[in-house]
């Protein structure tokens, strides 16, 4: 334990993650030259040469200031500070005290898992997003290390602040196993890939005229065979496009586990590339969660967070969670009175026509004319589209709830899909109005909520309704003299 | 009016934003707005001819002359705009918040509360420097979207903002020694009365504005 007290370089494995570094540093140096080299044109003469020379010295060079680099770099313990201690030519010294450390996370790629050895990254509390890695450590070495922090951490913290040091905790709340990782990749939105396959489709109607190159006559034998020859390219389609978010699913959150420690809540998942992230419970500022029928059937949510962290915004998506596990979530940050909303609030059943104009008539005037010039009367078949559009904004509407209580806001929206977002008015940096000149005409406006996380928008209030709404956060966040992060 | 029943307050006694006087910019902004927008105009000609030599259609008289005329009917119309969004855009402060509002066919409205108020900022733009106004920028952690940034102000009041706002987001708490009571500020609040400026108190302000800059 005491060897972390003296300054100590990296792991030995480091080098290798530095010389990677800089090897992708010199692939972006070198690619130009490299594309000018192959690019050249007749023999070019001898100053091409001298871009080969060019790129061989820029290598070496490179391959020196790695090794100089893991040579140079020491880190240690001091006191209350982690102190690190780097650079080539001019040696920096960093030290970062521990009651500025707001969390330690641990990531792992391929090689470091391979090696046994995991990338240290430190969060700090400042809100210039200063990172500080420490490139390998054996992973005995880091967990020893962040131990190490973490406790002394809560030491200083507790002795200026004389609290009570709580007991260490960590509770796993969810995790995900590979058949719920499958679900969640088969119930993905497929929408968008939908568009996609239209606007193929489209393509291949002209490609497959051009091939068949029918007359008005045989356009009806055509059209059939278009069809066929659709469907089967739709089933492809379709088919690459789950097997596309499967593999994305699985690679990104596979073996997800999402648990709560001490001080915040932490969760890892990766294939390849096993990535432990940390938001502190003061720094979560927003949380979200969403399902689509689909998923809904399956009990399935995704569930987004919003934190606060080194002057970034990040917005976390978490799939594979149950709602118990998202009311557990809700529990753990929020005091249970605080969840209690009783009076449920519409938006203005204005929104309604406005959407239909948007998304149903404005798409229809334009769309029509497009589809009539290749399909003729087909297109008429288009005018089914305005019922639909009709029926989704009356939806929008329908389904749009917001809730406000003492302490919190929360929403409820969702057209096919639902999504529910909690905040603590504390939480909110700023209000504002937007209003568009409809709204202005039919005295409405949108609220948006900002918050050091993220924003969280209710649409079309009255202003009246907005006015009052808008007072009261402004009221609620001054009176609040809780820290937002 | 009270539509939210569970909060533990009437909502009705709560200092409302609607009834609280927004001031307009000074007027020297709306040429300073209008000097920015011609400079841009400007660059903007020079782009095009650019272009149209690029494509070597310089010395075709009629796309030429086309291509001027839309460049004048554009310049026309942000003009008008201009004008548009100088007359709406104004700021307000009241005891605890600061709020601004801007736009011209598309309206919004920001609030922020003294209490999230990160960061103040006075600055100069160099057009604004030729009329003597100055810019008061407000940050909060909220990112780029819930700043507010007010232009149009006289660099002195726009420096008593500044102070004021710190001084009631607490950011300045420390200093205890040359600090003005609640009271003191409330009265001297800018959005009370503009002759302090002129008075010898804005001095003081102005020392501790310096102490502050730090």
């Amino acid at each position: 334990m005491n060897e972390f007290y003296t300054p100590r370089r990296q792991s030995p494995v480091a080098v290798l993650f530095i010389l990677l570094k800089y090897g992708r540093r010199l692939v972006r140096l070198v690619l130009p030259l490299a594309i000018l080299y192959f690019f050249r044109r007749g023999d070019g003469g001898g100053g091409y040469t001298y871009l080969l020379y060019l790129a061989g010295f820029l290598a070496v060079y490179q391959m020196i200031m790695a090794l100089l680099e893991y040579f140079r770099f020491y880190y240690h313990i001091e006191g209350d500070e982690l102190v690190i201690e780097r650079g080539v030519f001019s040696k920096k010294r960093i030290s970062i005290p521990f009651e500025r450390i707001q969390g330690v996370n641990f990531e792992q790629n391929i090689l470091h898992r391979l090696l046994n050895s995991v990338q240290f990254k430190v969060d700090t509390a400042g809100s210039e997003a200063q990172e500080v890695a420490i490139e390998a450590l054996s992973e005995e070495n880091a967990s020893v290390l962040r131990d190490l922090i973490l406790r002394n951490k809560k030491e200083v913290v507790a002795t200026s602040a004389e609290e009570q040091v709580e007991e260490k905790v960590e509770k796993v709340i969810f995790q995900v196993d590979v058949p719920t990782l499958l679900k969640i990749g088969v119930t993905a939105n497929h929408i968008q890939t939908m568009g996609i396959i239209l606007g193929f489709l489209w393509g291949t109607y002209s490609f497959a005229e051009e091939i068949f190159q029918f007359g008005p006559d045989d356009i009806v034998n055509a059209f059939w065979a278009y069809v066929g020859y659709s469907a089967i390219v739709f089933g492809i389609w379709v088919f690459a496009s789950i097997i596309l978010s499967l593999v994305r699913t699985v690679v990104t959150y596979y073996n997800l586990r999402f648990w709560q420690y001490e001080a915040g809540f932490k969760w890892i998942s990766g294939l390849f590339t096993r990535q432990e992230n940390s938001a502190p419970y003061n720094k979560v500022q927003l949380i979200q969660w969403r399902t689509n029928p689909l998923r809904q059937l399956l009990g399935l949510f995704s569930l987004k967070l919003f934190v606060a962290s080194s002057g970034r915004r990040t917005a976390n998506e978490l799939p594979g969670s149950t709602i118990e596990h998202i009311e557990a979530v809700q529990k753990t940050l929020y005091p249970e009175s605080w969840l209690a909303f009783d009076q449920v609030h519409a938006i203005s059943k204005r929104v309604i026509g406005r959407r239909f104009l948007y998304f149903g008539l404005i798409p229809f005037l334009i769309i029509t004319p497009l589809l009539y010039l290749r399909f003729e009367w087909w297109s008429l078949m288009f005018v089914l589209y305005l019922p639909l559009m009709y029926w989704a904004a009356n939806r929008y509407q329908q389904r749009w709830k917001y809730w406000i209580n003492a302490h919190m806001i929360k929403t409820y929206s969702g057209v096919i899909g639902t999504r529910e977002s909690i905040l603590p008015i504390y939480k909110v940096q700023a209000v504002s109005y937007r209003q568009s000149p409809y709204q202005r005409r039919k005295d409405l406006v949108s609220l948006v909520l900002s918050t050091a996380g993220g924003t969280l928008q209710i649409p079309y209030l009255e202003k009246e309704v907005a006015d009052e709404l808008r007072d009261y956060i402004l009221y609620r966040v001054e009176r609040d003299q809780k820290n937002w992060m | 009016m009270k539509t939210f029943q569970n909060i533990p307050i009437d909502i009705t006694d709560l200092p409302q934003v609607g009834e609280m006087e927004y001031k307009k910019l000074h007027p020297n902004y709306f040429q300073v707005s209008i000097i920015s927008r011609l400079i841009q105009y400007v660059f903007f000609l020079g782009a095009i001819i650019t272009g149209l030599s690029f494509a070597g259609y310089l010395f075709d008289l009629q796309i030429f002359l086309g291509a001027l005329g839309a460049w004048a009917f554009l310049l026309t119309l942000s003009l008008s705009l201009t004008w548009i969004g100088f007359r709406f855009k104004a700021y307000a402060l009241r005891e605890k918040d600061v709020h601004y509002r801007r736009g011209v066919l598309w309206r919004s409205e920001t609030s922020i509360p003294f209490h999230r108020v990160q960061h103040v900022e006075v600055s100069e733009g160099f057009v604004e420097r030729m009329f003597k106004l100055a810019s008061l920028r407000v940050f909060t952690a909220g990112g780029e979207s819930s700043d507010l940034s007010i232009p149009g102000l006289e660099p002195d009041h726009a420096k008593n903002l500044k102070a004021y706002i710190l001084k009631k987001s607490e950011l300045v708490k420390e200093e205890g020694d040359d600090e003005l009571s609640d009271e003191e500020v409330r009265m001297e609040s800018p959005f009370i009365s503009e002759e302090i400026q002129e008075t010898s108190t804005s001095k003081e302000l102005d020392k501790e504005e310096g102490n502050t800059d730090e």
